[in-house]
């Protein structure tokens, strides 16, 4: 986990009472709250807590896909989205990660993605909100 | 970490037995060792600098 946190991000840690008007800054008001911010400096995704040390990388991964995704590289988001979901099927940001990477594919010009993302999702995921929203895609 | 025994000599809880993570869950010795920062802006230069995104971990662990 070192590793993949050293070369991807650059880590900062922010105490509430060091540092009370950078959370106000990026309009935390709970902690542990955790943001991973783009190289340029925009939030892409964020969650509450302290999670085991898988989760927390896919939280990660999660991350860099929506990344991808806001500067739209449709591959690369696709592919990290996937990955997200194929490493860590069972954890509850899973269909999540399989939502928007078809979404990903989709916009990549891929016009089935849509619906066989909504069918993936009524499949292996049936009790997520998430194969809900994919729902209205399957025909 | 263990679980210090209880009166009696019982052993952990029934609830520390329970307990689905571990006390320490697994990693975090690797995120004691990661080298956070503590200066969002210059973090966020040293992003911009190096194409990497950023990690914030807005806390309140005990000074």
């Amino acid at each position: 986990m070192e590793s993949f946190v050293t070369q991807r991000f650059v880590p900062v840690k922010v105490h509430v009472k060091e540092q009370p008007k950078t959370f106000e800054r990026f309009g935390v008001q709970w902690t542990p709250v955790l943001l991973v911010l783009d190289p340029a400096g925009v939030e892409r995704h964020r969650w509450e807590g302290y999670l085991p040390a898988d989760d927390f990388v896919g939280q990660l991964e999660l991350g860099l896909a929506k990344s991808a995704f806001a500067a739209q590289k449709w591959a690369e988001a696709e592919r990290l989205f996937r990955e997200v979901a194929e490493k860590h099927p069972k954890a509850e940001y899973a269909p999540e990660a399989v939502y928007w990477a078809g979404v990903a594919r989709y916009k990549g010009g891929d016009k089935e993605a849509l619906g066989a993302t909504g069918r993936a999702l009524r499949d292996r995921y049936p009790q997520s909100s998430w194969a809900t929203k994919g729902s209205v895609w399957v025909g | 970490m263990t679980t210090p025994p209880q009166r009696g000599g019982r052993g952990p809880s029934p609830r520390a037995r329970k307990a689905s993570f571990p006390a320490v869950p697994a990693g975090v010795e690797d995120v004691v060792a990661i080298a956070w920062r503590k200066d969002v802006d210059a973090a966020l230069a040293e992003a911009r600098k190096a194409d990497r995104h950023l990690l914030v971990d807005f806390n309140a662990a005990p000074l």
